[in-house]
């Protein structure tokens, strides 16, 4: 049986080498060549051409090669969102500021999270969500300490490149900040229908997908 | 068939300015080197294995990427941001573009690793094949440390890698329009899908930060089908803009305003929007700049130059 994992990370890695030697080839500073640089140029554009014009069309994506489908569908009635949360020991829920899970995006680990986390054994899903936990508590700690919460910013503040996403940036507030320990991480699918979530957000009908207690 | 070739050749070698190029140049270094400076890339490497489970060993060979590894990782990006400020400064751009080209290919996945192998819309997928095809073209011939030259040239071996990238930019916006009609037809430009896109967008909590424009748009269905139409027809129609110079102007300004309106519409952020500057026309700065020093002006069709 053919992996097909395989063969499309061979395909993406030819496709990325005959780039480079095709840039190389066709580079109009050379000056000894056999094949005239106009015809060299001419030959090289087509190439790029067909090559990411084929892989966005079809939708083969050779990274760098992409196809670019941004937001390209219909949007459903309704649709299901993986939605993880920490609970303090009072039992009150809390959105965790995204930057606390930096260096993980908080971009990627929602898709991780929604396409990954539950395919793993329950050993391993405890273990993350102890990491998880403890991602948050340090971004809670230094959040009171005045600290930067995470690290994206370390170099460039606030004229770093912002993520694909904007996300709300709850513990700029101080008493925004949720009280710790946090007892538990759980994850929800929330069914989100537009049309209901802007009537009453609070009442996004879900369901828990999974839930770790940590502190006792 | 004389014909087409003859509009194909005056279309990839008319006489290019070595300012565009140049400017091509300094925004891309400029642009990979604000992405690389914003994230954490190489602490990716050192998260728990737990997050690297699901990672095929052939996509890890792709990249080069293994987990626990990240001072490695650290020491490539500051290689890669190196050969990146030399680019930008125009000091050997042969070698430090293709170099910073090549390390993003290893570094860029990164981001996404954990859950898929294609970090497309985080900003290095435009960037990575320009570097490569700037590193084997004229493009430090001006605004470049330690050149001097009495004389200026214009020819084709600066416009056609300039195309080249201008194309690359171009394409993501046709086939963003393109997949829109593939996948959801021309219902993908009606009120309805654009109300929802834009209550999604704006009030699922975990990323609902502007929600005015949002609020007011879904409440005006004729304002969401023009923004659904407009927004396909000026995606599917973008390419014009390699063929007609003179609507570039206002293009730029409405694809300006379409990612701002985006951004606060739909809280999202189309990070290869600086890289719309390598279709401003920078020769005329160039004009003014060679008119000061007094520069000659000659064509040339072929270049040798000590890259």
């Amino acid at each position: 049986m053919i992996d097909r994992i395989l063969v499309r990370d061979v395909l993406a890695v030819a496709c990325f080498a005959t780039f480079v030697g095709g840039a190389a080839w066709s580079r109009t500073t050379q000056t000894i060549a056999r094949v005239p640089a106009r015809r060299r140029a001419s030959l090289f554009t087509i190439w790029l051409l067909v090559a990411t014009l084929g892989i966005g069309l079809l939708e083969r994506d050779l990274y760098p090669f992409t196809s670019w489908p941004l937001i390209s569908w219909l949007y459903p009635r309704s649709y299901p969102l993986r939605r993880y949360i920490l609970v303090d020991a009072r039992g009150a829920e809390h959105d965790i500021d995204g930057r606390a899970w930096e260096p993980l995006s908080a971009d990627e680990l929602a898709s991780w999270m929604a396409m990954r986390f539950m395919g793993l054994d329950s050993t391993r899903r405890d273990s993350v969500a102890r990491d998880l936990m403890r991602r948050a508590t340090a971004g809670v700690e230094r959040a009171r300490a005045g600290q930067r919460i995470g690290t994206y910013d370390r170099f460039l503040g606030p004229f770093s490149a912002p993520l694909f996403h904007v996300h709300p940036q709850p513990w700029n507030d101080s008493g925004a900040l949720p009280p710790l320990p946090f007892q538990a991480f759980q994850l929800y699918v929330e069914t989100w229908d537009p049309d209901d979530g802007a009537r009453k957000p609070a009442n996004v009908p879900r369901k828990l997908l999974y839930e770790y207690r940590g502190v006792k | 068939m004389s014909a087409v070739r003859a509009a194909w050749e005056r279309w990839l070698f008319r006489d290019g300015s070595p300012y565009d190029l140049a400017a091509a140049r300094v925004v891309f270094c400029v642009h990979a080197l604000w992405l690389l400076l914003s994230r954490s890339l190489p602490d990716i490497s050192d998260l728990p294995r737990v997050y690297w489970q699901f990672v095929p060993a052939s996509t890890r060979w792709r990249y080069l990427l293994f987990p626990g590894h990240g001072q490695t990782e650290w020491a490539i990006q500051l290689i890669a941001m190196s050969a990146l400020v030399c680019g930008m400064l125009g000091v050997r751009t042969r070698v430090s573009l293709l170099v910073s080209g090549l390390l993003l290919y290893h570094l860029a996945p990164l981001e996404t690793i954990i859950w898929s192998d294609n970090a497309m819309e985080r900003g290095f997928e435009v960037t990575i094949l320009a570097l490569v095809i700037l590193s084997f073209a004229p493009c430090a011939e001006v605004w470049a440390v330690g050149r001097r030259r009495s004389s200026m040239r214009e020819g084709w071996p600066y416009h056609w890698p300039l195309l080249l990238l201008q194309i690359l930019v171009v394409e993501i916006y046709f086939l963003a329009g393109y997949h829109k009609l593939h996948h959801a037809g021309l219902a993908w430009m009606s009120a309805d899908n654009m109300r929802r896109w834009l209550l999604a967008l704006s009030l699922w909590q975990p990323i609902s930060v502007h929600t005015a424009l949002a609020r007011y748009l879904v409440e005006h269905p004729a304002l969401c089908a023009a923004m659904g139409v407009g927004t396909v027809v000026f995606e599917l129609t973008a390419p014009v803009i390699l063929f007609v110079r003179r609507i570039r102007p206002a293009w730029l300004l409405l694809a300006l305003a379409l990612h701002i309106g985006i951004i606060f519409s739909l809280n999202i952020v189309f990070l290869n929007t600086p890289q719309l500057l390598i279709f401003v026309n920078w020769g005329q700065l160039g004009a003014l700049q060679r008119w000061r020093a007094g520069y000659r002006v000659r064509a040339v069709d072929t270049i040798a130059l000590p890259t």
